[in-house]
């Protein structure tokens, strides 16, 4: 049986940029930071909260698995924003909406309430975007561990 | 205004509820502290005074905000820093043990070889195999597969 998520890819237009936004801006750290040989460059992060998750932010060089065209086709969508890239939680969406925002972290839509709790949109600056939710479902809140 | 993705939770399995926001912010600090001083003791009651809260309250917020205890957390750092250095490095492993904060070199190496599943020796052994050039050594799990679609050698 599948357990758990260990890895999980987001390609981005520059993983310098990337970097700073993921650690700077959205206050994630970084879990792994490794160059290899051929210069390409294991770059995982992940948000404080989930120690042993590893997201992986891929740059999208041509390379074994992807040609030059696949590659303008994957970047012309994520600049288009095309492409979702999760749901982050948050404990307060108004306040992190606001944090994020004076950093300048773009949003597509401000908190709004939804049923399932409190949902922003923003994207990353490759143009990934993410559901940023503070969720109010009894669901939700699950007596404590 | 955005409504193209109604985003649907069909889960409700989850860790438990999330810490309120002051609350996070404060232990994030503590967790930083504990980060900054791998090489030194930290006593539960000091990590504790850095988030304002008693050292029982401290210890479960702690769990639930990060998903592990502060002792675990230090572990891990340690234990990451100390495979760094043993990849990296020429230091010998009692040095390295040093270096991470452990004083005695049986605790640290039983330690290293229940989370690493090899001594410290064996890791860096391993390691050197693979990587003629200690700079290039990740200290981390790289999926062969990821390496692959780059043309690097998996390992």
């Amino acid at each position: 049986m599948i357990q758990r998520l260990s890895h999980i890819t987001i390609y981005v237009l520059d993983q310098d940029a990337a970097h700073d936004f993921y650690i700077n801006k959205l206050g994630f750290e970084v879990r792994t930071d490794a160059r290899m040989d051929g210069g390409f460059r294991w770059l995982t992060v992940g948000p404080k909260g989930q120690p042993d998750l590893e997201i992986a932010l891929m740059p999208t060089t041509p390379g074994p698995m992807m040609d030059q065209e696949t590659s303008n086709m994957l970047r012309t969508l994520i600049q288009k924003g095309a492409i979702g890239s999760g749901v982050l939680e948050t404990a307060d969406c108004q306040k992190t909406y606001e944090e994020l925002s004076a950093k300048g972290v773009e949003f597509s839509s401000p908190p709004q309430e939804r049923f399932y709790g409190i949902e922003a949109l923003f994207k990353d600056n490759s143009g990934n975007w993410f559901s940023l939710t503070q969720r109010t479902e009894k669901a939700a809140n699950t007596p404590e561990r | 205004m955005e409504t193209r993705y109604p985003l649907l939770f069909a889960s409700t399995q989850r860790l438990g509820p999330l810490v309120e926001e002051e609350t996070f912010a404060r232990l994030d600090r503590s967790r930083d502290f504990i980060a900054s001083s791998l090489d030194q003791r930290i006593p539960l009651a000091m990590a504790a005074q850095k988030a304002c809260l008693s050292p029982f309250h401290y210890h479960r917020m702690f769990v639930r905000a990060f998903g592990e205890t502060p002792h675990d957390f230090l572990t891990r750092l340690r234990i990451d820093r100390a495979k760094q250095l043993l990849a990296r490095d020429q230091l010998p492993v009692t040095e390295v043990c040093l270096a991470v904060g452990y004083e005695s070199l049986g605790t640290f190496s039983s330690l290293f070889r229940d989370r690493v599943g090899r001594s410290p020796l064996e890791y860096r052994r391993n390691l050197r195999r693979v990587f003629p050039v200690p700079q290039l050594a990740p200290y981390r799990f790289i999926p062969a597969c990821f390496l692959l679609s780059f043309g690097s050698r998996p390992f």
